[in-house]
């Protein structure tokens, strides 16, 4: 798997997809390229982590800022 | 006897148990001053007066007929409002929950309840514990945030409103708006606390805990809200025993103000001076992803449980809201996993890594600064959000004031180690002082109404 399986030109048409299967396309629609790269970033720091040996990983920190929950 | 705004709630409690206190006295006493101060600082979101003289009235028969409950007999109590209060409204802050009015508590509102807590009522929060605020301001400049989710449980207690509030924790919604407002706050071990009852947020993450105006009164509340539990016992804060080694991480917590840093600095210099030794605690790579993977299960749980409502009522959510919920709909479900699996890693790497170090805790600031200005946003909660992610019991303790707002220090334990993470506390609290700092009110809606800010006319008498 890529680091990054959702690139940036491609993520609405797969937003819409998923949020059409789930009766949800206004919302899909309306995400941001800002948001989807946000995610796309958590969600490349994880991917790095993963499939490495334990306790091993070289990865730069990565400190959340949203949501203030 | 000290002014009532002064009393912690052991002093109130002993008052009580000796006879020099009733608790109708205490409840009328809060009930005058929320009249008083909350229409400027909005930390209420529910006021449960008639119930709550009601409780008074009778554990005060029962305390004069030879019961005594224990510390929490006839003592004020506000509770976080995303947890359900039979009878008094439960709302989170959202459009949704609208007139909800629950006909049970949930599981820590029916304990404290057992251990005669009255219940004041309920604290204003963000919208269903998320980051759209509510109407609170910080009782030290109501130009500032509070800090949320739990922004009315801090500034509650700030003002003097009541002795101890309940919260909760998903990334920093107990450790940064405690740390804002300049009082205690407790997010206990992960699985410590029952949730039943409590509106989720995102369940994995989701930590019920504790604030108060000291250490001591914190650890109070807590060890009566563990006393059915597993390794009940926490300690009131007391030291037992030689100075616990404390850990400090140099070179991760480095988004900080100069300000923050300095008394960060300071907070150390005073832990070394009361017998803490000092080791550096190398942390783990996961840990610098971990915060990343809190973000993907949050969104992904948040979404889960919102979507088939926000199918029916999206106008019932913010903007914020919404976003995140998009967000969410975009994880995929192999990511939500791998995010959970590197939680678990990392949970496993932090325990191997204060073993290594020999040390018993960590302390970092509780923020990356004091409350930012405005109420349009309650701060970020990166400083909190790897450590509920772990799981680990934290507790922020005032460390003094950066330009008027108070910050917190930060001590952060192993899982079910409260017992250490409140002596450390206890003995930089005493050290310190910070804690028996207060804000004065007085100048403060005094300076509101002065620039005729809304809701600065609608207190009365200030008597404060």
């Amino acid at each position: 798997m890529s680091a990054s399986p959702l690139a940036p030109e491609s993520g609405h048409h797969v937003v819409a997809a998923i949020a059409a299967s789930l009766n949800l396309p206004a919302i899909a629609s309306e995400i941001s390229a800002d948001d989807l790269r946000e995610v796309l970033g958590w969600l490349s720091a994880i991917h790095a982590h993963e499939g490495q040996p334990a306790g091993d990983q070289e990865v730069d920190p990565v400190l959340p800022t949203e949501p203030s929950v | 006897m000290t002014g009532l705004a002064e009393l912690s709630l052991l002093d109130a409690s002993e008052h009580m148990r000796q006879g020099g206190l009733s608790a109708v006295a205490l409840v009328e006493f809060f009930l005058e001053r929320i009249d008083a101060l909350d229409p400027d600082i909005r930390a209420w979101a529910h006021v449960a007066a008639d119930s709550a003289l009601a409780a008074a009235r009778g554990l005060d028969e029962v305390r004069r007929a030879g019961t005594w409950l224990g510390p929490l007999h006839g003592i004020p109590i506000g509770i976080k409002d995303i947890f359900d209060t039979a009878g008094i409204p439960t709302e989170a802050g959202s459009a949704l929950r609208k007139g909800f009015i629950p006909t049970s508590d949930a599981a820590v509102v029916a304990t404290l309840k057992r251990a005669g807590a009255i219940i004041l009522g309920k604290t204003a929060c963000t919208e269903l514990g998320h980051a759209f605020p509510g109407p609170t301001r910080n009782p030290w400049n109501f130009d500032h945030t509070p800090g949320g989710s739990s922004s009315g449980s801090a500034a509650a207690l700030a003002a003097a409103m009541c002795l101890g509030t309940v919260g909760s924790q998903t990334m920093g919604s107990i450790i940064r708006p405690a740390a804002y407002c300049g009082v205690v706050g407790v997010k206990p071990t992960a699985g410590r606390l029952s949730r039943v009852g409590m509106v989720p947020l995102a369940p994995t993450l989701d930590t019920p805990g504790t604030m108060a105006r000291s250490v001591r009164d914190a650890a109070i509340l807590l060890e009566a809200l563990t006393a059915d539990g597993r390794d009940a016992k926490v300690s009131r804060g007391a030291p037992t025993r030689p100075a616990a080694t404390v850990g400090v991480a140099p070179g991760y917590f480095r988004c900080l103000d100069s300000g923050t840093q300095r008394r960060f600095d300071e907070a150390v210099r005073v832990l070394r001076d009361q017998g803490h030794a000092l080791k550096e605690l190398p942390l783990p790579k996961t840990f610098h992803l971990v915060g990343a993977a809190a973000q993907v299960i949050a969104h992904a749980e948040a979404a889960a449980l919102q979507l088939d409502t926000f199918r029916e009522r999206p106008a019932d959510y913010s903007e914020t809201y919404r976003r995140a919920i998009q967000r969410g709909l975009v994880i995929p479900a192999a990511s939500y996993v791998q995010a959970l699996r590197l939680r678990a890693a990392a949970m496993r790497d932090i325990s191997h890594a204060y073993r290594q170090a020999e040390v018993e805790v960590l302390v970092t600031p509780a923020a990356l600064g004091p409350a930012p200005h405005g109420l349009a946003s309650t701060g970020d909660p990166a400083f909190n959000t790897p450590f509920t992610a772990l799981g680990l019991p934290t507790v922020t303790v005032p460390m003094g004031f950066v330009e008027g707002l108070p910050v917190g220090l930060q001590i952060v334990g192993l899982p079910f180690g409260e017992r250490v993470v409140f002596e450390v506390a206890s003995r930089y609290e005493a050290a310190a002082g910070w804690a028996r700092c207060q804000p004065d009110l007085v100048a403060t809606v005094n300076r509101a109404r002065r620039h005729g800010e809304p809701g600065a006319s609608g207190g009365s008498g200030m008597e404060v």
